[in-house]
């Protein structure tokens, strides 16, 4: 096929689509609709992107308004590159990077620290050795939240959901908005925890 | 052809969190079972599929893969083949739910009507055309179905209600949690009910039914090495149906109404064990009761207790191995019935097989060959062995083409063994019975009978133009030989006191020929909000009797198939909460079915139908769609059972469905 035929062909495939979409649609257009399926670590790293937007730190972790949000990943990262894209991306002036760190680093410098599920058998440590810095913990290890975790992605139906643990949420001094919380399917209260 | 799943990354950052919510995932496991990998003819129905196409049952959601003949009969029964020989009783199909068969050696078949999982619990059904038997075992011959279920991890609480019309009412609930850290459960309940469709003339066809069922699964990994799991269903049900039987006085047939009262469950355990990333040990075992008391046709009780242990291992980087050993046991009883008895009325068989595969890397990535085969040992023709080599070339990564050649049987049933079934009177004075007095069918098991052998060549060839565009083709033809037919033995015809002739018709291996044709795919993701399937499969057959049985009935002519099947779907996206789908497909008359009727033949006029489906999500704990199905026609008929025919119209119809999953 050369270049204009191929031109031609997405001329109309897009057009197409275009049309069918109006017709069906109205006035009701929106660009986000997916039919697709996607890689479940590419839902999960912008899962975390968007909780990136929607957590407010303590004062003190930002020490300017472009200090970079760092998302640290620890044990083996299941990524394969989607997390990665987003670094650059800015979270309110905030620029993101990414980095893999070991599980015996200090983790107090991230923002954001995503626990693969190969740290399973270390993962009481791991959040111990945590416990009170100002550091959002996500992780799809199973039942994450109820271990003392903060965030825990899990998959129901083919699809994405989340667990949040407000007590841990709560002893970090992490402020998650109430978006956030309307949308988890169980929020582990201060109470509930004590 | 599976879902297309994105090659590149795409920036789903741009989502909102409720947006990310409703993106179905697929995770990197099932991604593993890459599909442009095999070689042979499979196609994934996913259950995002089943969920968009708002199909109620499992036949149903069968039209959803290529190749497939899907008819109902009525209300509560359905005729399901691969690559032609369909029928009520269709026998060359194995269907396996998370490894366990379904199918019934009573007959070689399947009673779909009583596999009643919620569809919820469904994670794919693989549908594999062509011989699967080293793999599968006896009676993969046209084709293996695998129904497949959701790890208990991966559902949720769920309140599902379906309603429509015709009455059409499914109540589906089902509750999940978790045992500790490291087991999972679900369990559910289902209740199923239907009203009458209509007979050929338009009137009630008596054909209602309803079904009750309920079932757990758990699952438990204690270490990262070992996996157990156990399921259990139990279910009854009341199935209503008219038959078309044969009587010894004038018209010589009369409708007669059964009412098949049906229960049984089972329970089902496995182990599977990891010794290293390539070695693998997996342990199963199932017990299975069925009951069906039906006071005119057959009355059936089958237990069948099944072991079976498979090994997966990494020889070197060379040669990929799988081995495997089975033992089945069944034990029936057919108390007998107004038409028909099975001799003996009670048996107790049982089933050996063993089996190597054998997937050798020839060039890496490239270029592999595999060899594999199964002993099988029966108690109808004792030992059985199936063999298939398959060669896989992949020239490109975007190119995977395939060939097969495979050697399956079918071995006999119950029926085929002992059957004794008043099937068709024969008025006196016709040109097919000339004589006073009429003559009764009998059709005879034949404790003769042998397998039905298959060698089937296969041609396979997918490509991916780019991420968002797959074609899949594959051309296949079957050599059979010793196919089922029924030879009328007047000679054997004897004048009963009652005042008529009883002719015996006779199983008989007296059939045989081939099949060929050509099952294409072409998956197309325009958008990321919209997706095109098109289907198209051609089905040709060129069958005769052997020598010496030229007035015997074959189990199927050249034309008892559809030669043109052509479905279309559009899953389409209209905002992020909203979905809309479109579902035409068109099947081919057939023109020449072999019935046990005084013509011997019945026909069905090809039809075109169409399905839409409307689906909203106003928030991602509910859906709620609509669904109109047959919409293009009032009504219409679909086939025609092979014995006591009583053809009920499919109508058009409407559901509305609520899910609520929390």
């Amino acid at each position: 096929m050369d270049d204009s035929d191929r031109k031609w062909a997405l001329f109309w495939r897009h057009w197409l689509g275009v049309m069918v979409r109006l017709i069906l649609s109205g006035l009701l257009l929106n660009g986000n609709a997916r039919a697709t399926e996607f890689d479940e670590y590419t839902v999960k790293a912008a899962y975390l992107y968007n909780f990136a937007k929607y957590v407010e730190w303590p004062p003190e972790v930002f020490v300017k308004t472009d200090t970079p949000l760092l998302i640290c990943i620890v044990g083996k990262n299941p990524f394969d590159g989607a997390l990665e894209m987003l670094a650059g991306k800015m979270v309110n002036s905030h620029p993101v990077e990414v980095r893999s760190v070991l599980a015996t680093a200090n983790l107090g410098r991230c923002q954001v620290v995503f626990i693969a599920r190969t740290e399973q058998s270390r993962l009481n440590t791991i959040l111990k050795n945590m416990d009170s810095q100002p550091v959002l913990t996500v992780s799809d290890i199973s039942n994450f939240a109820e271990a003392g975790g903060m965030i825990g992605l899990i998959e129901i139906e083919q699809r994405i959901r989340f667990d949040i643990n407000m007590a841990a949420t709560d002893r970090a001094r992490l402020k998650l908005s109430s978006q956030l919380l309307k949308l988890a399917r169980i929020v582990l209260n201060s109470s509930k925890m004590n | 052809m599976v879902a297309p799943v994105m090659a590149t990354t795409p920036d789903l950052t741009q989502l909102s969190i409720e947006e990310l919510m409703n993106v179905s995932v697929v995770s990197p496991t099932r991604q593993a079972q890459r599909l442009s990998d095999t070689a042979s003819a499979v196609f994934v129905i996913t259950q995002e599929e089943i969920r968009r196409s708002g199909v109620t049952n499992i036949p149903d959601a069968l039209r959803l893969a290529p190749g497939v003949q899907v008819a109902r009969i009525d209300a509560n029964k359905w005729a399901v083949s691969i690559r032609g020989f369909n029928g009520r009783f269709a026998n060359k199909l194995l269907v396996l739910v998370d490894g366990r068969s379904i199918y019934t050696p009573t007959f070689a078949g399947v009673y779909w009507e009583i596999q009643d999982l919620l569809l919820e619990d469904i994670e794919r059904i693989e549908v594999i055309r062509g011989p699967g038997a080293s793999l599968w075992g006896a009676n993969a011959v046209n084709g293996v179905i695998n129904i497949i279920t959701k790890l208990a991890k991966d559902t949720s609480d769920l309140v599902s209600m379906t309603a429509g019309s015709p009455e059409n009412t499914i109540v589906g609930v089902r509750h999940s949690g978790h045992l500790g850290e490291d087991a999972h459960y679900r369990v559910y309940g289902k209740y199923l009910k239907q009203g009458n469709l209509l007979d050929e003339q338009g009137r009630d066809a008596n054909d209602d039914w309803h079904l009750s069922s309920g079932g757990f699964r758990l699952d438990w990994t204690p270490s990262g090495q070992n996996d157990f799991s156990l399921q259990g269903n139990l279910f009854v049900g009341t199935l209503n149906q008219d038959l078309t039987v044969p009587i010894l006085n004038s018209p010589y047939q009369q409708r007669l109404h059964d009412e098949r009262q049906d229960s049984g469950g089972y329970l089902q355990g496995r182990w599977e064990h990891t010794f290293s990333a390539t070695s693998n040990l997996d342990l199963k075992f199932y017990y299975q009761r069925e009951k069906h008391s039906d006071s005119s046709l057959l009355q059936l009780t089958l237990d069948t207790f099944d072991l079976e242990l498979q090994h997966t291992f990494t020889l070197n980087e060379h040669n990929a191995l799988i081995w495997g050993l089975g033992y089945r046991d069944y034990r029936d009883r057919y108390p007998g019935a107004q038409l028909g008895t099975i001799t003996p009325p009670t048996l107790n068989y049982d089933l050996f097989s063993g089996f190597v595969q054998d997937q050798i890397s020839l060039i890496p990535k490239i270029l592999d060959f595999t060899l594999g085969a199964r002993l099988e040992h029966n108690d109808f023709t004792g030992w059985e062995f199936q063999p298939n080599a398959r060669l896989r070339w992949t020239p490109h990564p975007q190119h995977h083409l395939w060939a097969a050649v495979s050697r399956a049987v079918r071995t006999p049933s119950r029926v085929d063994n002992g059957v004794a079934l008043n099937a068709l009177t024969v008025p006196p004075g016709t040109s097919q019975n000339p004589l006073p007095l009429p003559g009764l069918l009998v059709l005879q098991g034949n404790p003769a009978f042998g397998s039905e052998k298959l060698t089937a060549y296969e041609l396979g060839y997918r490509v991916l133009p780019s991420e968002r565009l797959s074609l899949d083709i594959t051309a296949f033809y079957n050599d059979y030989d010793d196919l089922r037919a029924i030879a009328i033995r007047e000679d054997l015809a004897t004048v009963v006191a009652d005042g008529y002739i009883q002719v015996p018709g006779l199983f008989i291996n007296a059939s045989r020929g081939h099949t060929y044709g050509l099952e294409t795919v072409v998956n197309w993701q325009l958008e990321d909000w919209w997706r095109l399937q098109l289907a198209y499969s051609y089905l040709q057959a060129d069958l005769e009797n052997k020598p010496g049985f030229s007035n015997a009935i074959p189990a199927m002519r050249d034309n008892s198939l559809p030669h043109h099947q052509i479905s279309l779907r559009s899953s389409f996206d209209i905002r992020h909460d909203l979905e809309f789908d479109l579902w035409f497909y068109y099947v081919d008359k057939l023109s020449d079915l072999v019935v046990i009727s005084p013509t011997l033949t019945a026909s069905v006029d090809g039809y075109f139908s169409m399905n839409a489906r409307l689906g909203w999500r106003p928030h991602p704990d509910w859906e709620l769609s609509l669904v109109g199905t047959n919409l293009l026609r009032p009504s219409h008929i679909e086939f025609i059972q092979e014995v006591y025919p009583s053809p009920g119209q499919i109508e058009r119809s409407v559901h509305a469905q609520l899910k609520w999953s929390f």
